[in-house]
């Protein structure tokens, strides 16, 4: 049911450390409570380890370390969004998920420039949102970061 | 060749192209839309085009005449100097009919039900003004009726009936039906938790009891006594009740979980059953490579096939193709002796290869045997000394069997046995690699002067492997069970130190040890360095075994292995992950990879692997899968290494990814054609070099022009086509000899 000329899109509003992020929704499969991964040794520490999901094994993604924040001790409001890009799924660790939202293209602006650089490659834009900033995850980037061995 | 295994596929496949042929065309009828009409004359175009190129690849002529009759009318649909009216889409479907009819009783090698002629009459008449002066002499256009005779009578009565499904489809329910066999392990736990249950209402039952005769010792008044008797009593009655309960409720579900159990097992056999294809697909080289090796040699010999019929999951067959082939190879070029020789140790002439697969239980049997001079293993052992790979005094520890085994180790030919046609220093190590990734085993045996026996002993699925779970430091890993030697308790005292390496004895003979969270990069303390003694798993080949230190082994048991997916590909050390009743996930270690980082050390005693010859690479793009596997199966068995694409876009994707060799490609396929992706290779991926080949049953001068305008380099029709001219035609291209 489309009225507007502007089409919306859906997001989740995520919060990593201090900021809030917005995850596409179209690639969003399932938000689970967070549980301590099975590691991998070997991998870096943005990839914490896999957990399984209805019986489907899924590395999981330490979203803080990877946007370049201090690592924490999850708490009981960590969740793992997992989505679905390009065939992979992949669970993106998040200290908590807050809301969903529409944004239409008109609330999407660029990032600004001078962002630090390994927060700003995993940016795809910027909103306002109820009179906050909301730092949109473009997830093909992400998947590209992962891809090179983060 | 025997082609027989492609029969089946093309009939398949026919029946397939009809329906879309017979859809198609009703479709066309009720579509007002010209576009749309447009894209639904070419579907069918290309579907009937489809099985003309499957019929003249196989021999099947009169298939072939009649879906050229089909589609030139088609062409001319397509052009639109032929208007699709009902009288035209009533005569096409009924030539779609006499097709099938035409395809199953070529494939079943009985006479049709169906004359041909007759049916090819029906289009004579109704052309464009056109040539009535062609019209075949021998079919008088006029008595058309009779055309189809009693047509349902014939493919009714042919066996079962068969759906085709995808892959992917298969192996998602195949996943699902694992999850079952998790769930049903989870079951299983909650029994054991009713059982200990059931342990703890027996003993309180006898506390009760005990309670109650310590009661009756001592003295009570009158009331007192009546009291506690009730109590007692009460006490007891609940116990019963509890037992009762507890009792009934683990037969249930005991009975219950038998149940399900076994029909979780039967549906995961259905569906595992429902992947397997027979072996025959991958034997359709092997004659062909036994008669060429037998030219190049002036050496005579027979190859039998047997267990044709025996079923493996595809993926196990796909990677059994390599070392079936090369053994049958090495039996010719090894094994097989000279005419000459035969007749001098009064054997026949001709020497005798046979290959046979049996399943026996969960596994296949896979067994090549020759009647040639057999391997002497003296021989073997003075090579491996002269090669550097055993000392001495090693070699001459080794029994005749263990000396076999040598063969398998990287790099090891015997320089008097290396020829153009085996002897490439790649193989049977190779083999063994390929046979254990897929978790199964080979076995050499040989009789001097009598011939020489290999057995591959295979899993009839890959979709559960046995594991060995073992601990080390604080985390569970998972072995696979066919890379294990076996297990061993290391006591300190027996370590002894050779050439710096920690070492211990086994059957006379010095196994290195590690532990296993070094090979892993993991920080923990040595096991040994906490406790006089901790186990060891033996992994590696008998050769070249190492005992890995954990700190505790704990189960051996079936699994579902679970990829890593891509993000993960990269940690080669781990082949996938496997959930355990609770849920948990455990990696699994792949054996090959965590040994490779010990081979490098001076620990094994195995030379410099030599550079593997890397076998040209070609890509074959066809969307018919009869034509693709025909032409797979010929390039593979001529040593090429092939990899299939199922259309143009296909074929650039493929190319995008990997570096090719050279390209084999049909001409009409769907979104991109031959001519097309032959422009595209020149001028979007810029590979001006790379050789394309394009076979099609478009034989016009025209269409030869456009694919060497396109940069096609060759240009082969599908009616002159034999395997000769083709491998011909790539040896021109990329040089003799794979």
């Amino acid at each position: 049911m489309q009225i507007h000329d502007q089409p919306s899109k859906d997001y989740l509003i995520v919060r990593v450390g201090a900021e809030r992020y917005a995850v596409p929704g179209v690639a969003i499969r399932e938000v689970a409570r967070w549980r301590p991964p099975t590691p991998v040794p070997g991998t870096p520490p943005v990839l914490p380890g896999i957990i399984s999901q209805r019986g489907i094994v899924l590395p999981t993604v330490d979203l803080r370390l990877l946007l370049g924040l201090e690592a924490t001790e999850p708490d009981r409001a960590a969740r793992f969004v997992i989505i679905r890009q390009d065939q992979t799924d992949v669970a993106l660790m998040v200290d908590a998920a807050l809301d969903l939202c529409h944004l239409t293209e008109d609330d999407l602006a660029r990032p600004p420039a001078g962002l630090d650089p390994q927060r700003a490659r995993l940016l795809g834009a910027v909103a306002q949102h109820e009179g906050q900033p909301l730092l949109v995850i473009d997830l093909a980037a992400l998947l590209a970061v992962l891809l090179e061995g983060a | 060749m025997d082609l027989s295994s492609f029969y089946n596929q093309f009939r398949e496949e026919t029946a397939e192209n009809i329906r879309v042929l017979s859809s198609g065309l009703l479709a066309i009828e009720g579509q007002a839309d010209d576009q749309t009409r447009r894209a639904e004359v070419d579907r069918i175009f290309r579907a009937v085009h489809t099985i003309k190129g499957g019929a003249r690849m196989l021999g099947f002529e009169p298939v072939a005449r009649l879906a050229h009759e089909l589609e030139s009318v088609l062409g001319e649909l397509r052009q639109g100097r032929r208007a699709p009216d009902h009288d035209l889409a009533g005569r096409l479907l009924r030539g779609g009919d006499a097709l099938l009819e035409l395809s199953v009783a070529a494939v079943e090698d009985r006479s049709a039900a169906v004359d041909v002629d007759a049916v090819i009459a029906l289009f004579a008449g109704a052309g464009p003004p056109a040539p009535a002066a062609e019209s075949r002499s021998s079919g008088p256009p006029a008595p058309v009726a009779p055309a189809p005779v009693a047509p349902s009578a014939a493919p009714r009565a042919s066996g079962s009936r068969t759906v085709r499904v995808r892959v992917d489809r298969l192996d998602r329910m195949l996943n699902l039906a694992g999850e079952l066999m998790v769930g049903q392990q989870v079951l299983a736990n909650h029994a054991e938790e009713f059982a200990a249950l059931r342990l703890m209402a027996r003993r309180h039952e006898r506390a009760v009891q005990e309670l109650e005769g310590e009661l009756g010792r001592l003295r009570f008044s009158v009331g007192q006594r009546h009291a506690l008797d009730q109590r007692l009593a009460a006490v007891q009655g609940i116990t019963s009740q509890l037992q009762s309960i507890v009792q009934r409720q683990a037969d249930h579900l005991d009975r219950h979980l038998g149940q399900s159990d076994l029909l979780v097992r039967d549906l995961e056999q259905e569906v595992m059953a429902a992947r397997l294809i027979p072996i025959a697909t991958i034997y359709a080289g092997l004659p062909r490579v036994v008669r060429d090796i037998a030219e190049g040699t002036g050496k005579s010999a027979r190859i039998e096939l047997r267990g044709e019929t025996v079923e493996l999951d595809r993926k196990v067959l796909e990677l059994l193709q390599d070392p079936l082939l090369h053994l049958v190879r090495n039996a010719m070029d090894h094994g097989i002796e000279t005419p000459a020789e035969r007749a001098a140790t009064d054997k026949p002439a001709a020497g005798s290869i046979v290959v046979s697969a049996a399943a026996l239980g969960g596994e296949v049997r896979v067994t090549i045997s020759d009647d040639g001079h057999g391997i002497d293993p003296a021989r073997l052992r003075e090579r491996a000394v002269h090669l550097g790979m055993l000392r001495a005094e090693e070699a001459a520890r080794l029994s005749d069997p263990e000396s076999l085994d040598l063969i398998f180790l990287p790099g090891f030919s015997t320089a008097t046995m290396v020829t153009a046609i085996s002897g490439r220093g790649v193989g049977m190590d190779v083999v063994r690699s390929n046979i254990s990734e897929l978790s199964g085993q080979v076995r050499v045996e040989s009789q001097l002067g009598r011939g020489t026996e290999i057995v591959l002993t295979l899993p009839l699925t890959l979709v559960t492997t046995r594991v060995l779970l073992v601990r080390v430091g604080q985390t569970s890993f998972a072995l696979p069970a066919s890379g294990c030697q076996g297990t061993i308790w290391v006591q300190r005292s027996q370590l002894r130190s050779i050439e710096g390496q920690p070492t211990v004895a086994l059957d006379g003979r010095d196994l290195v040890v590690r532990p296993m969270a070094d090979l892993l990069g993991l920080a923990t303390e040595t096991p040994l360095g906490r406790s006089e003694r901790a186990p060891a798993v033996l992994m590696g080949s008998p050769q070249r075994m190492l005992a890995l230190l954990v700190d505790a082994l704990l189960d051996e048991r079936e699994a579902v292995v679970k990829p890593l997916g891509p993000i993960l590909s990269g940690q080669r050390s781990y082949s996938g992950a496997i959930q355990l009743g609770d849920g948990s996930l455990v990696l699994l270690l792949n054996p090959l990879v965590i040994l490779q980082d010990v081979g490098s050390a001076r620990t094994s005693f195995v030379g410099p692997a030599p550079a593997p010859r890397r076998h040209p690479r070609l890509l074959v793009c066809d969307d018919s899968f009869t034509t693709r596997e025909l032409i797979r199966s010929i390039l593979q068995s001529a040593g090429y290494d092939v990899t299939a694409a199922v259309d143009g876009a296909d074929a650039l994707d493929k190319l995008r990814a990997q570096a090719y060799d050279l390209v084999v490609s049909d001409v009409e396929m769907p979104r991109v054609d031959g001519f097309q992706l032959t422009e595209r290779i020149r001028s979007e991926l810029a590979m001006p070099e790379l050789p394309v080949i394009l076979i099609t049953s478009l034989a016009s001068e025209d269409h030869r022009r456009r694919g060497l305008e396109a940069g096609a380099q060759a240009y082969i029709v599908k009616s002159q086509f034999d395997q000769g001219s083709l491998l011909e035609v790539i040896q021109q291209l990329l040089g003799p000899e794979p």
